[in-house]
């Protein structure tokens, strides 16, 4: 909610005037990075599982080139069984690491441990398969707030009563809203997405916009929140800004800290068309 | 009544004090009392500042924040004279022989609408007071400094001043000497003010029309103010004309104001109620915009003189700011206080303030987006007794205490709608209770050395509440070493406690002192220490106070604030007073500041204790004063060379604290901040003014890498607050046109025409990073809040 409210607070500045400057800004310590997310689609026929692990190098924030971290050794291991899945880069250099099958992750009592080996160190990360919701509903509402290009969709979930629940809701193009359970646990409740012109999307009457829920726990929900607070960083009522730590450690050597997270995630899945306005 | 002794007195008669002060003025014989009021003959208001002065004697006084003075004089006939800033001097013989009652009504030396008279920026600290840090401003000066759209502000004016800055354009409240926006006691007629911001800082709440009298404190406080670490801001009314209507008023571009004031009984009752408006906001919605912002507020007053020794003042103000992006999201904010005194004189020696205050800080908010109407109220009530004991000429006593009982009401959390999913829920409420003594003495121990040395003693208790949440070991923020991020403990039980209970206590005696040196009659060095204690905390994690953020009491997971502030300073009076330097280093030391855990969700949180961790602070600089108070042209140079530092280590071995536990830069720490400020006087109808303002930018962060998650471009960050702004500047200019033929008229009025940042420079008020979502490149994006503004007002009064 948090950020939604600053951003509310920065549409009060129309007199404010915003323009792209020339900046030099300071390169860090390179650090890996690990982007593994994975979802689970428990509700479908027959039922699916999508994700992958991408490993890359962070780099000064105005390189257009983000290096790839090849030839590393990832597998995911079923803790109590033991069984490991490997993954592999199947494109050479790209560092994107795949498995042929993730049905293995639709076991929600399962504990999963991710290992990645790296230019000689060894990232580990562990994460269990979190609960979602499904999506009842989307509707088209009307509400503009930053300009006739705003597109508005009311999405209605039911949430679980009695169990805090953390939500991530994709609405596609990279655009995420994380959302939790303290104020509407066990209701059927009902909230509003906006795609605004700053977003790009450009969706027409007709378009089809795919809507995922994730079920998420606290550290991953405060962990997105920082994300999306850094990805519009530095404004005028943002926090100061800090690196996100992930769920993903360096244990041997923990200077040489990775960035990234680890997650499975039920998820629910509902397409919408936009209709005329 | 030590504190409150105002220095806008005429150069000429202060040198005449100086002068005098060096014969011994304890020439045994029988002494009596000479007391009263000052008032202005015009309105009936009592003069603040007025200085009482026995030429022949050597001995003065000056009245106090009610108009009153008192004097001992020994018996015999005496000369007499009466001076104030921009009032004619009363020259008067009295024969003294019992103890006397004497009021004296000024006459002003000008009568036309806020003329400049010349010698009003005379408002320089007296060399000899032991008062320093303190700045102070007239009503007059304020509205003659050149403002963003035209509006006079407060705050706009104190920020021209050494030791004060703000975060930027846009940003609520303002910094004393790298303080935290929440550590200055504002104070309106004595009540205790939480938020001073209309439209996100560009407005003050306080409407210039109806101010007389403003004095910053902002170190040497003295020991009758307290709950606060930085500054004090001590703002008084006017009580309004008690012997004929009058009414004046402004139109502005974005906001009109009205003032109308007269006596309820003649001499002895008078009213005042001011009013002001946004209005922009209509013609925003006529055009068809459904995003609106806008403030009003409305101060009233009733005073009423019982008789010689008894008055009583009845205070209000009510204000409110709104914002509305449609229907979808509205924002209302505000103050209320209402405040009733009673002025008592128990003697011509021994006077009393008694205050009853009720103030209640009111927020709210309706999102309609997420189907819930939010509401949260900080009330207080607030008792003070107030006495100031002039025993004699060279020993004066300030002592009294002050209840305040707080009880927060967090948030109350509402479905906006039969069909809302959102369970109505409300934040359990707060209660605390905050007493405090204090005693105050000013004492002049030789002709050179006045020394001022008090003491408060305050005493905070968090009351008993329910659903207090109780954490093991007391500890409501975990390290998680694995993953080295600060995470929320789980309460291991909730208690409800009985609202006489007390949760935690917390004693603080606070010592002040300050005192004077003269070297000779054009100077002199001071020097003061004081330690305060806060036991409010505003919640705010943004890089300016926001209208969203709480506060919150100290209680058995929150320590309260302490500071100790050193301070030595040195001023002297050139070319008979023509001009002044004021000088001063301070040092102060913050313990209990608190910080908050990366990833803090600060609104609407309950569980607040769990993402907040304790650090200090610390700050330490130069201040230089320089001021021209005659002539034609008068103004001010002002320079100061500052760093404000906090720094939150970790708690054990283990943890990193903030930053690593290393000292970082506060969101507003300006090293270097100059500010100039002139008024030239060209004739009876032209007076131009300009202000021009340089400071370093304030402290942001640079991105040190880039990562992609989720397929979003992520910026990355490194130690915090290591990089900054560009350089802030920006150039204002205003003139005021006061037509001749008011000359003898009853309509009176004038013209102001101004510009602000004249130049246009688009001064940063912040660095963003993102992602160009249509090229896909990485931007740095600067935002600047005002370009030039041009403002026009018509000001007028009959």
């Amino acid at each position: 909610m948090k950020k939604l409210l600053y951003i509310i607070l920065m549409g009060f500045f129309i007199i404010a005037c915003e323009d792209v400057i020339e900046l030099e800004t300071p390169t860090g310590e390179t650090r890996i990075n690990i982007d593994a997310h994975f979802r689970v689609f428990t509700q479908e026929e027959p039922i699916r599982a999508t994700g992958r692990v991408v490993l890359t190098e962070t780099v000064n924030f105005f390189d257009d080139n983000i290096p790839a971290v090849s030839n590393a050794t990832v597998t995911i291991t079923e803790r109590e069984s033991g069984t490991i899945y490997p993954f592999v880069e199947a494109t050479p250099g790209t560092g994107i690491y795949e498995s042929t099958d993730l049905l293995f992750l639709n076991d929600f009592d399962a504990m999963f441990d991710l290992h990645v080996e790296a230019d000689g160190e060894v990232y580990s990360a562990s994460a269990q398969p979190i609960r979602s919701a499904p999506i009842l509903e989307i509707q088209q509402g009307d509400l503009e707030i930053f300009g006739e290009e705003d597109l508005e969709l009311i999405v209605t979930i039911s949430d679980t009563a009695g169990i805090e629940n953390y939500y991530l809701f994709d609405f596609g193009f990279n655009l995420y809203q994380p959302l939790d359970d303290q104020f509407f646990d066990g209701n059927e409740f009902e909230f509003s997405f906006l795609y605004t012109e700053d977003d790009e999307v450009n969706l027409q009457p007709g378009d089809v916009v795919t809507v995922i829920n994730d079920g998420v726990d606290e550290q991953f929900f405060t962990y997105m929140e920082l994300l999306l607070e850094q990805t519009d960083s530095g404004g005028f009522f943002s926090s100061p800004p800090t690196t996100a730590r992930g769920n993903v450690i360096n244990q041997a050597n923990p200077d040489a800290y990775p960035l990234g997270y680890f997650r499975i995630s039920e998820a629910f899945t509902l397409n919408y068309t936009v209709q005329e306005d | 009544m030590i504190l409150k002794i105002e220095r806008k007195n005429k150069l000429s008669i202060n040198l005449m004090v100086f002068a005098v002060l060096n014969f011994s003025w304890s020439l045994a014989q029988e002494t009596y009392t000479l007391s009263g009021n000052v008032i202005d003959e015009l309105t009936g208001e009592t003069v603040l500042g007025a200085n009482i002065l026995l030429p022949d004697l050597s001995i003065g006084a000056v009245t106090n924040e009610y108009g009153f003075y008192s004097i001992t004089l020994p018996a015999g006939t005496h000369k007499l004279l009466i001076s104030f800033l921009g009032y004619q001097t009363i020259e008067q013989e009295i024969t003294i022989d019992k103890d006397t009652k004497l009021n004296f009504k000024m006459v002003e030396e000008s009568s036309q609408l806020d003329a400049v008279i010349i010698e009003q920026n005379i408002e320089k600290t007296s060399i000899r007071k032991p008062e320093m840090s303190v700045a102070k401003l007239s009503s007059k000066t304020i509205k003659n400094i050149p403002a963003v759209l035209g509006e006079p502000d407060v705050i706009r004016s104190i920020l021209l001043l050494p030791g004060v800055s703000n975060a930027g354009e846009g940003a609520s409240g303002f910094n004393v000497r790298g303080g935290g926006a929440d550590q200055n006691l504002i104070l309106l007629d004595e009540a205790i003010i939480f938020n001073t911001s209309h439209l996100f800082g560009f407005f003050s709440v306080f409407n210039t029309d109806a101010i007389k009298d403003l004095k910053l404190y902002k170190g040497g406080i003295p020991a009758r103010y307290g709950g606060r670490l930085s500054s004090v801001l001590d703002i008084y009314q006017r009580e309004g004309n008690n012997k004929e209507f009058k009414m004046n008023g402004g139109i502005g571009l974005i906001s009109s104001k009205l003032l109308l004031e007269g006596p309820i009984k003649k001499d002895r009752g008078s009213f005042l109620v001011a009013g002001r408006s946004s209005y922009a906001h209509l013609f925003l919605q006529a055009a068809g915009e459904e995003n609106t912002a806008s403030f009003y507020d409305l101060n009233t007053k009733l005073s009423y003189r019982l008789n010689e020794n008894n008055s009583l003042y009845l205070s209000g103000y009510f204000g409110r700011d709104n914002f509305q992006l449609g229907d979808s999201f509205v924002n209302e904010y505000g103050n209320t206080v209402a405040n009733l005194r009673w002025n008592h004189l128990f003697s011509d020696k021994l006077f009393s303030n008694l205050s009853l205050i009720y103030s209640d800080y009111y927020y709210g908010l309706n999102l309609a987006v997420r189907s819930f109407e939010w509401e949260s109220h900080i009330i207080n009530f607030n008792l003070k007794y107030d006495f100031k004991h002039y025993l004699s000429n060279n020993f004066k006593l300030d002592y009294g205490i002050n209840n305040i009982y707080y009880h927060f009401k967090p948030g109350e959390i509402r479905p906006d709608s039969e069909d809302s999913g959102i369970n109505p829920e409300e934040f359990t409420n707060q209660y605390a209770n905050e007493f405090a003594a204090y005693i105050d003495a000013e004492h002049r121990l030789t002709d050179k050395l006045t020394v001022r040395y008090g003491l408060r003693w305050s005493h905070f208790t968090r009351l008993g509440q329910d659903e207090f949440r109780v954490y093991d070991n007391n500890n409501p923020v975990l390290f998680n070493e694995e993953f080295q991020i600060y995470e929320g403990a789980e309460p291991i039980r909730v208690d409800s406690f009985d609202r006489s209970e007390s949760l935690a206590d917390f004693n603080n005696f606070e010592p002040r002192v300050s005192l004077s040196y003269l070297l000779n009659d054009n100077t002199s060095v001071k020097a003061s220490y004081n330690r305060m204690t806060q036991y409010l905390h505003l919640l705010s994690n943004t890089n300016s106070p926001t209208p969203l953020d709480v506060w919150t009491p100290s209680g058995p997971y929150i320590e309260p604030q302490l500071l100790d502030q050193y301070a030595i300073g040195f001023f002297k009076d050139f070319k008979d007073g023509d001009y002044t330097l004021e000088t001063e280093v301070f040092y102060k030391d913050i313990q209990n500041r608190i910080d908050y855990i990366d990833g803090a969700d600060l609104i609407a949180n309950e569980e607040i204790e769990q993402v907040i961790l304790n650090g200090e602070a610390r700050a330490y600089g130069l201040e230089v004063l320089f001021r021209k108070n005659r002539g034609k042209f008068t103004g001010w140079l002002s320079y100061t060379l500052s760093k404000s530092e906090q720094r939150t280590p970790g708690r054990n071995a283990n943890e990193p604290g903030i930053n690593n536990g290393e000292w970082y830069n506060s969101l507003w720490d300006r090293p270097h901040d100059i500010a100039v400020n002139g008024t030239y006087e060209l004739n009876d109808r032209w007076t131009f003014n300009g202000n021009f303002i340089y400071q370093t930018g304030i402290p942001t962060n640079l991105p040190i890498g880039q990562v992609q998650q989720l397929g979003l471009t992520v910026p990355i960050y490194g130690n915090r607050n290591e990089s900054r702004l560009t350089d802030y500047h920006r150039l204002d200019l205003s003139a005021t046109y006061t037509p001749r033929k008011n000359k003898d008229r009853r309509w009176q009025s004038e013209w102001v025409f101004g510009f602000y940042n004249i130049y246009n420079r688009m001064n940063a008020a912040s660095f963003s990073f993102e992602e160009n979502r249509a090229t896909g490149q990485n931007e740095a994006i600067r935002t600047s809040i005002f370009g030039i503004v041009p403002a026009i007002s018509y000001n007028f009064k009959f």
